[in-house]
């Protein structure tokens, strides 16, 4: 890889996670010369720590055709590329604790069956056909078969390797440090190895993204929270499907919970429980995992898979999702002329990252809009219009 | 499974020689004290009881060093806790720990972490063979278990502890067929005893041993090879070149054996003290990674947390006692008991002497990291999850920016044994294709947990954070 | 005088004298005690210290580091040689 900035292209990307990996891509694929800059290591922040869930089942209504269209995305990608992020076309449960929740899954059930999706209810003992070992006392469950999961550090690697095939410049380590606008337009980014004169900017910096937007005088409402994961020691295969908490009638704010097994054996889970809101900047240091949290996600997992209690854990760690106001990405333009944002997973975006690319190569190249791009226009939050 | 919670004003990790040290100084001083060890007897690798009486280590200096320090601490009251493995700690300080098949939480004002050292790995080609085993693992067998690590073994790596362990052959009646020592024999060998005649007995005494075990002596040289189907069967040998390298046409082969134990020295355990954001400086004579602490009274940067022996850096076990000593002394002193000053002066003299003569003994002795750049494209550098040198350079070459990138992207490093094994040399690698500096590659920062724990044991321990007294019970 | 135990060995009953490790008696009975996870290549005891789990072997259903486990009268081990 060579350190030598190029001295000018057509679109620079500020973010070297999986939305600006796919956008990256995406844009190269389309004709544009592309510099990709990362300010520290290749889907090091919010996409390696992800768990990298790929669905349709309990997410925004609203973003459903958005949703299947990513989903068939990445399907298409692990075929053309050759699996090389562990795609697992696993499905998802969603467990179910309280009777009261079973009609809030019944209400997503429908809604989704309504739109073709195919999800089910399904009573502990059908779930045990599926899950064998999950024998905690739930009462219910959701299940959505068309979900899958990706190894979210190799979905970046391969995502990132392919768009260097079609032409995409990509820079670790080189953090921008200023944007330059002339006017009302911007003509170039500052970084730590020197300057690129472009004319077209995406920040794709997920909870970093609202400073890079600052620089150029723009307030965009992205804020981080802070989510936690642990592993296990490498098990034979014990779980199939991707485990997790049912939007219950608190909401997620009553705390999500995540559990799936990596190909390589090891269980993964995760849970949200600070969403409170986590301190500004708190994004920028390397935070421990709260003691209170592995408590919980300990009991929560031996507690739906009881005869787990004494596999070995191996490790925990804490990440950082970008959250907006209405769970939804900004994906669009921003004032001034030439700049643009993809950020705001909100914890789940790992799987639009594609259709993100999609987005905002019509964008950048100025061809028509598909109908679900406005979901995620930056304008529909006062003060952010291009 | 049961779950304690305990509290005390000196916790001291590790029951070594500085550990003991630490205990019964800051016992003596009137300080409530417990000891954790992972092992199931004091000692730790210097001190190494047999757990089978009537052998030849029974009345050994070093075994009866450890016992006189543990049953010091024991006549003053320390309270010690085996088989322990703490896999967290708080500030202030709280420690969680797996006890045998239970779980122990720990409340101490003042810590002392002794943890001691572990090998500092080089991976070579076949060093994953079954038969191929550290230094130190020889030693624990012989000197512990009284088996023996092979019938026909060669001895070989860099160091004053490979005659250590030439020693326990020799007091063991076993032979070695090999003895391959990197350094050349040289004049300047014996250049330390200058300054520290007293320890010049000591070195004598070692050489007579390794005769003893009467092997072919390779001075100059080192394996270059592990070979053999499905375990260990020889080792190739090579002699060193000017250029600190193997030459190709000066190798040989040692074949019909099935054993190879081979150590380059040691790396500071430096877990507990990073957890808690102690400072740490890189030091490759003293072992790479080590803990900074106050020479005068070993305490950290962090009030009340101590260091003492390998873990402030390689070198052996009289500044492990010593440092231990000041270690438990002060912080004693920290949590309100009174301690004589001449005592400390004395202890202060000695450890900064017996680290000049330790710090002599590393430079002739340098650690040869460099090496790692002899490995095949496909052997393995991470052990625990098959990552080959080949596999680790292509992440490199695919925009990996560090170590965390390359664990990230090939999963060397995230296997069971954390990065220890081979963090260090995976840390020269990467560096080397990235043209930074060693240090600069990644200090793998430690997580939860900081060994793997069982999750039943984990949550006990977690679950009694928050609760104010001693107590022992079933969890809920 | 030392103590005696019995240890099954995949099911073969092996005698360790009381107190010393699994480690030193599995390796002294055949140096293989296991597969790597993902080539399945031969490992067994490497740092002897309870840091590199080369020496990971089923004790009794669970996994234990053979080297810092005592053996046990009637304790049921399973190697993979």
């Amino acid at each position: 890889m060579s350190d030598v900035l190029p001295r000018s292209a057509d679109v620079v990307i500020v973010g070297g996670g999986i939305v600006g990996t796919a956008v990256a891509r995406q844009l190269a694929y389309d004709g544009l010369s592309t510099v990709l800059l990362e300010g520290q290591a290749f889907g090091g922040a919010v996409s390696g720590a992800s768990l990298a869930c790929l669905g349709t089942h309990m997410h925004n209504l609203q973003e459903l055709d958005v949703l299947v269209e990513a989903c068939a995305h990445w399907r298409e990608l692990s075929e053309s590329l050759g699996d090389p992020f562990e795609y697992n076309h696993s499905g998802q449960l969603r467990f179910i604790m309280r009777e009261e929740d079973v009609a809030v899954a019944r209400r997503w059930i429908d809604a989704e069956r309504a739109h073709g999706l195919p999800p089910e209810l399904l009573s502990p003992e059908a779930v045990r056909e599926r899950e064998p070992l999950l024998t905690g006392p739930i009462v219910a469950a959701s299940w959505s078969p068309g979900d899958a999961t990706v190894n979210p550090f190799l979905a970046v690697r391969a995502l990132l390797a392919d768009g260097r095939r079609h032409g995409v410049s990509a820079f670790h380590s080189t953090p921008v440090t200023g944007l330059t606008i002339q006017g009302d337009r911007v003509t170039g980014v500052q970084t730590a190895k020197g300057p690129i004169a472009v004319g077209k900017i995406v920040i794709a910096a997920g909870p970093w993204s609202a400073g890079l937007a600052a620089m150029a005088g723009v307030n965009v409402p992205i804020v981080p929270r802070q989510a936690q994961c642990l592993a296990s020691v490498r098990q034979p295969p014990i779980i199939r499907t991707v485990v997790g908490a049912c939007e219950s009638a608190g909401g997620v704010e009553s705390g999500y919970t995540q559990i799936q097994q990596a190909r390589s054996g090891q269980v993964l889970f995760n849970t949200v429980v600070a969403p409170e809101g986590t301190t500004p900047g708190a994004e920028n240091r390397i935070n421990e995992v709260p003691l209170r949290f592995v408590r919980d996600s300990i009991q929560t997992l031996t507690t739906l898979f009881p005869s787990l209690a004494d596999i070995l854990m191996l490790r925990s760690w804490v990440r950082f999702e970008g959250v907006t106001p209405d769970d939804r990405f900004l994906a669009g333009k921003l004032p001034p002329e030439g700049l643009y944002i993809a950020a705001g997973d909100n914890g789940t975006g790992f799987c639009r990252a594609p259709y993100l690319g999609r987005l905002i190569s019509r964008l950048v190249r100025g061809v028509a809009a598909a109908p679900s791009d406005a979901l995620y226009d930056p304008a529909r939050f006062a003060g952010v219009s291009a | 499974m049961k779950a304690a919670l305990l509290s005390c004003d000196v916790l001291v990790v590790g029951a070594g020689p500085a550990g003991l040290a630490a205990a019964a100084a800051a016992r003596e001083c009137g300080a409530d004290v417990i000891c954790v060890d992972l092992f199931t007897q004091a000692g730790g690798q210097y001190s190494m009881r047999p757990v089978v009486a009537g052998g030849p280590f029974d009345h050994s200096l070093q075994v009866a060093d450890g016992r006189t320090a543990e049953a010091r601490c024991r006549e003053l009251g320390v309270r010690f806790l085996f088989d322990t493995e703490i896999f967290w700690a708080e500030p202030g300080f709280s420690v969680f720990a797996r006890q045998g098949p239970d779980s122990v939480t720990i409340r101490a004002s003042a810590m002392v972490v002794a943890s001691g050292a572990m090998e500092r790995a080089i991976p070579f080609n076949g060093w994953t063979l079954p038969g191929v085993i550290t230094a130190g693992a020889a030693q624990r067998l012989i000197k512990a278990n009284r088996a023996s690590p092979g019938k026909n073994v060669v001895l070989a790596g860099t160091g004053p502890f490979l005659l250590a362990v030439a020693d326990t052959f020799a007091k063991a009646g076993k032979h070695l067929r090999a003895y391959v020592e990197m350094q050349r024999p040289a004049l300047s060998l014996f250049s330390p005893f200058l300054h520290h005649p007293a320890r010049f007995g000591e070195a004598v005494g070692l050489l007579q041993s390794l005769r003893r075990t009467r092997p072919a002596i390779h001075m100059g040289h080192m394996v270059t090879e592990a070979l053999g189907d499905g375990r260990l069967e020889a080792v190739r040998v090579a002699a060193i070149g000017r250029n600190g390298l193997p030459e190709k046409d000066k190798s040989f082969l040692i074949e019909n054996i099935d054993s190879l134990c081979i150590g380059y020295g040691f790396r500071p355990v430096i877990d507990i003290t990073s957890l808690l954001h102690a400072a740490h400086h890189f030091d490759s004579s003293l072992g790479g990674w080590y803990c900074a602490a106050d020479p005068a009274t070993q305490q950290t940067d962090v009030p009340r947390l101590y260091a003492a022996g390998e873990t402030t850096g390689i070198g052996g076990s009289v500044p492990a006692r010593l440092s231990g000593r000041l270690a438990g002394l002060d912080a004693a002193r920290a949590v309100g008991n009174t301690v004589s000053v001449p005592s400390m002066d004395g202890t202060r003299r000695a450890l900064a002497r017996a680290r000049d003569f330790a710090a002599s003994l590393a430079k002739l002795f340098p650690f040869p990291g460099h090496l790692i750049e002899r490995l095949s494209p496909e052997e393995k550098v991470c052990r625990c999850e098959d990552v080959s040198r080949a596999q680790v350079e292509a992440a490199v070459g695919e925009g990996a920016a560090d170590l965390f990138s390359v664990k990230m992207w090939t999963r060397a490093g995230m296997g069971p044994c954390q990065g220890r094994i081979c963090g260090s040399a995976l840390g020269d690698l990467v560096a080397g294709r990235l043209g930074i500096a060693a240090e600069a590659a990644g200090y793998n920062r430690p997580h939860m947990p900081l060994r793997p724990v069982p999750l039943n044991i984990a949550e006990a321990a977690l679950a009694l954070a928050g609760e104010p007294k001693e107590s022992t019970g079933t969890p809920a | 005088m030392s103590r005696f135990v019995k240890v099954l060995v995949n099911g073969e009953i092996v005698m360790a004298q009381a107190g010393v490790s699994l480690g030193s008696v599995l390796h002294g009975r055949s140096p293989a005690l296991r597969h790597s996870p993902v080539e399945l290549q031969p490992r067994g005891l490497y740092c002897g210290m309870g840091v590199c789990f080369e020496c990971l072997v089923m004790v009794d259903g669970r996994p234990e580091r053979a080297c810092i486990t005592p053996v046990r009268e009637g304790m049921a081990v399973e190697v993979q040689p």
